[in-house]
Formats: C-alpha cells, structure tokens, sequence
C-alpha cells in the first residue's frame, strides 16, 4: 500500500526535525546530554524529538528566559 | 540486575548525606534532592578541577510531553544546566531531578563500564535507543537484556528507583507490598505505598515488579559482608 500524503508530509517533517536536532547538537557543543523519557505513557521517538528540538531552539533564543526551579549556588 | 551494585554503593557511602528523614514519620526515609544536588556538585568539581561549578534546575514546558527531564554539560562551562518538565508533580519532580543528578555523577565518574557515550552527532541514534529501552523499562519487561552498550538513561532510571526506597526502609516495603497490597488487605493500594514515601505510583510499581525482588538478595549480601 503507498503511503498517504500525510504520512509522507510526516516522514518529511520528522526527518527535518531531525536534521535541525544533530545540526543544533554539534553547533551548541554539549558534551553530553541526558534526558528522561516519560516512564509512565507511551511515546515515539518523533515526539521525543521535536521536545528535544523545542528546548535546544528556546535556549538558542533566550537562554536567560528560563524560570529556575532550584539552584546550587550560594549553599 | 544491571546497576544496583551500584545504587547500593552510592546508598551506603552517603547514608547521613542523600537522606532525609520524613518529618511525619522519622522511621521513613526519603532521597532529598538538594542534599543530592549539593553531593553531587562537590563531587563534579573535584573530578572536573572547577571549584566553581553549579549545577542550575530550570523549567521548561516540553511540548510534547514526551520528555520529564534533561540535562546540558557544555565542556569549559561553570553550570550544569538541568531542565525540568514545568507540568510534573512533586513526587515526579523530585523523582526526575534525582534521575539527572545521578545521571551526571555516573557519567563524570565513568563509574559505568561499557557506558554508550554519544557525541553530538549522534543524538537521533542515542534518542532512538533510549526511548526503545524506556518502553520496555515502562511495559515492566523483565526479559529486557541491556547489551554492552545499553542506554545510560535506562541505567539511571533503575538507579535512582531503587535509591527512592532507601535501604532502612527496603523489609517495610516488601512488607507492606506482600502482606497489604499483593493479598489485598485492608485496602491497601500501591498509590497508598507511594504516597508514604512521596514516590510516583508508577514507580512504586516499577520498583516492586522489576527491582525489589533482586535488591534484597543484594541488601543480605550486604549485611553478611558486614556482619
């Protein structure tokens, strides 16, 4: 069976994403990076991506815009 | 099992420093992250020579909801950054932030023998293996065999599940998990044994089918080493 338009509208916009993800990657430099994947509901690896993406995209944009939780400095 | 050598050598060389006392019930013990955060920050800065390193918890709303946490190491940075789903819980957030603390000690360390190291070309092959792991790890698939150059994410997570129910209180669990639970007295359910130890129930859960059982052989070792 071929594909339907969507499906093939999808494979193109996850393997952009994709390509945007590793370019971002290498461009920042991190040495490592590490992340949890929701334990408790199924999820795909498209989705994983694209919140990857969001967060490196936002700390290219605004790194200072991030609300923060708890910190180590001062103690 | 793959990694609770290792959560017990963290539980036991840091005992009085990564617990805390639950103030309703003193005989409770929980992992306290900003006890971790600062353990672990001592500890970067010792093997990476900073003595100014921090490590910085931000939030941020993942729109998928896909991811609970992540965390940054930029090489020749003084801050580690962690990244926290905006939308979890306490119990989750602390369970998360606790996942990426140990995380980094683990990594930094290289404690890990054949731990996957991925650079940063490679992240869509290091996302594609840790979300395969991370469903079998949810489907509580006991068969899963992590290979030589398993997922240092899938590692973590079993980690810090078993660090959630401190070795002290490990009998209790089992206890409350067979006797209440598993027999269905007195209306017991697994959200009651999470909410004791502000721990996800989906963890609690987790821990019981996948862990507890080989986490106690280790605790006997322990205390006939010790003994």
């Amino acid at each position: 069976m071929n594909p339907t338009i969507s499906q093939i509208q999808r494979q193109s916009k996850s393997k952009e994403n994709a390509n945007k993800l590793r370019e971002l990657a290498i461009k920042n430099n991190y040495s490592s990076v590490r992340f949890l994947i929701a334990p408790d509901k199924l999820v795909s690896e498209e989705a994983v991506i694209e919140d990857v993406l969001s967060l490196f995209e936002s700390i290219s944009n605004n790194p200072l815009a991030f609300k923060e939780f708890y910190s180590t400095k001062n103690i | 099992m793959e990694g609770l050598c290792l959560s017990y050598d963290i539980a036991k060389g840091t005992k009085n420093v990564i617990f805390s006392n639950n103030p309703t019930n003193p005989d409770l013990y929980k992992l306290d992250y900003k006890n971790l955060a600062i353990f672990v920050r001592d500890y970067l800065r010792i093997i990476k020579e900073n003595p100014n390193l921090e490590i910085s918890i931000k939030e941020f709303k993942f729109p998928n909801d896909s991811i609970y946490g992540m965390n940054l190491v930029r090489e020749g940075s003084d801050v580690i950054d962690i990244y926290l789903n905006s939308e979890l819980n306490e119990c989750w957030s602390r369970f998360v932030i606790c996942k990426e603390l140990i995380q980094l000690y683990l990594d930094s360390g290289k404690l890990v023998k054949n731990e996957k190291s991925y650079p940063p070309n490679e992240i869509i092959e290091q996302i594609k293996e840790a979300t395969v792991a991370q469903q079998y790890l949810n489907k509580i698939d006991k068969d899963y065999k992590f290979s030589t150059g398993f997922s240092p994410e899938a590692l973590a997570y079993i980690i810090v599940t078993d660090l959630f129910f401190p070795l002290e209180n490990k009998r209790l669990v089992k206890k409350i998990g067979t006797d209440v639970i598993d027999k269905k007295k007195h209306n017991f359910t697994h959200y009651d044994l999470a909410s004791l130890f502000k721990t996800p129930e989906h963890i609690t859960r987790f821990y019981r089918a996948y862990i507890e059982e080989a986490s106690l052989v280790y605790l006997e070792d322990m205390e006939k080493n010790f003994a």
